[in-house]
């Protein structure tokens, strides 16, 4: 296990240096650059700037300057926000991002197994239709409309929650439940699957024929393994969630790093852009890892180990 | 931006888009809240709760280009020259205005000799002095502080400044030196009748060299950053909010009534709006889905400001380098429907360029090239196009927004109709656009020109003389650059205009752009929001006279208990 971890954490560094490639030269090809605006810089202006930044050189030396950098833990300054660190600028927005995600993680997590689980167990009741109701609602039910039903009957109409910004629990309340209905109707989707699937399994007859109570039958038996598919939705799900979401983020006026990102892109804050893209391809990275990691603790046949 | 976010309205979601609107309905049929009776008592608490639709990137008055950035900037920093409510110049840190008279402006009008007031102190105490200024133009004009942005090149006519930002003069060579603590010199390379207006701008604000040295990058930070207007800066949340304080030692005549200025960074105008609906914020803009539900709202406060909207032609190519063409254009498009269709009845129609309010604007200037199906149609026919016949296929290009889209379908079908001529819409997303748009690449299309301050000089050399540094169109008409070059160097003012007139008259006779229609603002201003003043050049409403505003009493909150001062 432990030569495994190793080898995939170093599988990190060319993903990221193919990554790294593919947005420098992408970036530097849209065209537009950080001085565009509907105001325009005299050409002597741009010359300063782009002296003053770098970019009158030629980009395979600009991007070599970056990997240097990068190396040492510098990524950069932005753009836009003429000499600011990128690390500065990203680091705010991933803490918020984060706790929202994490936040909109539990509750769709918690939300989705319990419809999931219940509504298996209780197949063709009225309780598994009301689940595969808010399932397939709360799947088709884009964000942003959610979000703004949200708005207008708790802000704009029982004045009970603030419209947006970030640091109080009642902030939270609107944005965590805007991103949390679709994930947690996948979630109850798949959970339910899975379950059905493993209900009629051998092991499972076998556990009731010991004698075993319900719920350790439901819990330790049957959950454990319909677990894996789930945890296979989880994974990537978990990256989406804690990496921000432009939507909600621009909607709830939340400070987060899916609002900077979006808005770098369209400013041409190279720096920004990078910085970003990096941290992004790193938490999927991550997210898979962990999701691989997981299936061997739930799954005693799934091991990692060198073969030979 | 708003791309994505429509992009989620997909034909399947078209029932719970229903569904959103009936709610919607039923909470528009409860009527929002009105707050309390506003007294005319002042609420112990002075709070000031705006919105700004994004982060502004920066503080730095040099830099500050944006309407957020501008709006905040103005607040922290005041210059030799301020605005009355009427946009002419008054003195601040000056202690006069230069005249001839007085002697502030040499017989040559290359020398400007200001007198400083000795009691303009910095936010930390320091006094203001007229090396501040020095050294802020200094900044201003050196290539490698990185600090130039769109406004440095209004000042580029004072001495030595291209030479130094060309790298070939050095900081100390430029024409702003301090005779004495209290006395400002500006020598300029030609005469520039508009300099004290120009000096009235946040480009011009003095700085603090010892600060900006000392922190570099990060002096605009809330602890680091002095200032000398009537707020400071007191904290800052990137994409959240700002909190300006009153500066308890301000100097100025416009002492604030306001103890704190409070900016929420919004992003979307449908959320702000219900933000302001709960009470959060104190002023807010009405996107246009909403006006017709506010028109006529007793906190609706809608004005005129300096803009003009205007199709734009490449001069260069067949078929917009006729006249006679661009003309038949003008005459093909009813203006005022465009304003009932496309801009939901909020602004005005343009025939000018220049727009109503802006000195020298002349309401006679293209009245006959307005709105007329027959003039169109002979005009077409005279450049060779009868009935639209032969006309070759023109492409329309423009910057990825929904209002730009909906502007134009409705000139698509309106030249389609009135002059049988067809146009593809080719829409690029902003950047891109921009990009293309400055190299000249591009048939047709569509750009809005607002007000930087309230000079013709803002508005037509730059754009329309055959060597204007903003001249991406290629429009060239020698009469026109003539009286554009004598009004530049014009020191009597009503001469000045004159000449400026008379350019205006022959740039839209020629239709070097074809005006459509001049926005105004339109914004949701709570009762308890005294004293706003607007201006025809705010970046956001009455953000040159915030000191003046005062917060009122409302039924809501409970009396103040201190005894009355």
């Amino acid at each position: 296990m432990a030569a495994y971890l190793v080898r995939r954490t170093l599988w990190l560094i060319p993903v990221l240096l193919a990554v790294a490639v593919i947005t420098f030269v992408l970036m530097h090809r849209v065209p537009g650059g950080p001085w565009d605006g509907s105001r325009q810089l005299t050409p002597e202006a741009q010359e300063n700037l782009d002296r003053a930044y770098g970019l009158d050189q030629p980009v395979w030396e600009q991007f070599g300057k970056y990997l240097l950098n990068l190396a040492q833990g510098d990524l950069g300054v932005s753009f836009r926000q003429r000499g600011r660190p990128v690390a500065d600028v990203l680091a705010d927005g991933i803490r918020v991002s984060a706790t929202l995600g994490l936040l909109a993680l539990a509750v769709s997590a918690t939300a989705g197994l319990t419809l999931g689980v219940v509504s298996a167990l209780r197949r063709n009741s009225a309780l598994d239709y009301a689940a595969v109701a808010f399932a397939t609602i709360g799947g088709s039910v884009p964000s942003f409309i959610l979000g703004m039903l949200l708005l207008v009957l708790f802000s704009a109409e029982l004045h009970w929650l603030p419209s947006g910004g970030w640091g109080s629990p009642q902030q939270a309340v609107m944005p965590v439940l805007a991103l949390s209905a679709w994930p947690a109707a996948y979630i109850a989707r798949v959970t339910r699957a899975s379950m059905l699937d493993v209900l009629g399994q051998e092991y499972v007859r076998t556990a009731r024929a010991k004698g075993l109570r319900e719920r350790a039958v439901v819990l330790r038996h049957m959950l454990r393994n319909a677990l894996i598919p789930v945890l296979t939705v989880i994974g990537p799900m978990a990256a989406v969630l804690v990496t921000g979401s432009f939507i909600v983020e621009h909607l709830f006026a939340i400070p987060g790093i899916g609002r900077t990102f979006v808005n770098s892109i369209g400013e041409r804050d190279y720096g920004v852009i990078m910085g970003a893209t990096l941290f992004y391809a790193f938490v999927v990275a991550v997210a898979n890892l962990a999701v691989d990691v997981l299936y061997a603790v739930l799954d005693p046949r799934i091991r990692y180990e060198a073969r030979g | 931006m708003k791309r994505e976010l429509i992009g989620w309205l997909r034909p399947s979601h078209f029932a719970v888009a229903m569904l959103v609107a009936f709610i919607a309905a039923i909470a528009v049929a409860c009527g929002g809240d009105r707050g309390g009776q506003v007294s005319d008592q002042l609420s112990p608490n002075q709070e000031f709760r705006l919105r700004i639709a994004g982060d502004p990137s920066t503080l730095d008055p040099q830099l500050a280009s944006v309407a957020e950035e501008i709006s905040v900037a103005k607040q922290l920093f005041r210059g030799l020259f301020a605005y009355d409510q009427d946009l002419n110049v008054v003195p601040a840190v000056a202690r006069e205005l230069p005249t001839k008279k007085n002697g502030g402006i040499s017989e040559d009008g290359l020398v400007y000799t200001i007198p400083l007031r000795d009691d303009a102190t910095w936010s930390d105490g320091q006094a203001v002095t007229a090396h501040d200024f020095v050294y802020a133009f200094q900044r201003l004009f050196d290539p490698e502080a990185g600090a130039q942005g769109y406004y440095f090149s209004f000042y580029t006519a004072i001495e030595g400044a291209s030479e130094f930002s060309a790298g070939e003069g050095s900081a100390d060579a430029i024409g702003v030196a301090a005779l004495d603590e209290y006395t400002l010199q500006i020598k300029l390379t030609h005469e520039q009748p508009t300099l004290p207006t120009l000096l009235a701008l946040w480009p011009a604000s003095p700085l603090r060299q010892d600060l900006i040295e000392q922190h570099g990058a990060s002096w605009t930070e809330p602890g680091k950053l002095v200032g000398n207007g009537p707020f400071v800066l007191k904290e800052y949340t990137p994409n959240d909010r700002i909190v300006l304080e009153a500066n308890a030692g301000y100097w100025g005549d416009d002492q604030p009534t306001l103890q704190r200025l409070v900016y929420r960074i919004i992003p979307d105008d449908s959320a702000a709006v219900i933000a302001y609906e709960n009470g959060e914020i104190d002023m807010t803009q009405i996107p246009s889905a909403d006006s017709a539900r506010f028109q006529g709202d007793p906190e609706q406060v809608r004005y005129a400001q300096l803009e003009t909207y205007a199709i734009q032609y490449n001069h260069a190519a067949a078929p917009f380098d006729n006249a006679l063409v661009r003309q038949a254009i003008s005459r093909a498009i009813d203006r005022e429907a465009y304003v009932t269709a496309v801009r939901s009845g909020v602004g005005l129609p343009a025939l000018s360029w220049l727009p109503p309010g802006m000195p020298g604007a002349n309401g006679l200037v293209g009245q006959d090239l307005g709105f007329n199906l027959d003039e169109a149609r002979r005009l077409l026919a005279d450049a060779g196009f009868p009935d639209g016949e032969g006309f070759p296929a023109v492409t329309f290009t423009i910057a990825d927004r929904p209002d730009n889209r909906l502007t134009a379908e409705f000139l698509q079908e309106q030249l389609g109709q009135n002059l049988g001529i067809e146009i593809k819409i080719e829409t690029l997303e902003e950047g891109a656009f921009f990009d293309r748009y400055q190299q000249g690449d591009f048939q047709v299309t569509w750009l809005s020109w607002f007000a930087d301050y309230a000079d013709p000089e803002n508005w037509l050399p730059e754009q329309f003389a055959t060597t204007g540094g903003f001249n991406v169109l290629g429009y060239s008409n020698p009469q026109v650059d003539e009286l554009l070059a004598q009004a530049a160097g014009e020191l009597d003012q009503e001469t000045r205009l004159a000449l400026y007139d008379q350019a205006h008259r022959l740039i839209i006779e020629d239709q070097a752009v074809t005006p459509i229609f001049h926005p105004e603002r339109n914004y949701l201003v709570k009762a308890h929001v005294s004293d706003l003043i607007t201006t025809a050049l705010d970046a956001e409403p009455g953000d040159w006279f915030v000191a003046s505003v005062r917060i009122l009493q409302t039924g809501d909150q409970p009396p103040a208990s201190e005894p009355e001062e």
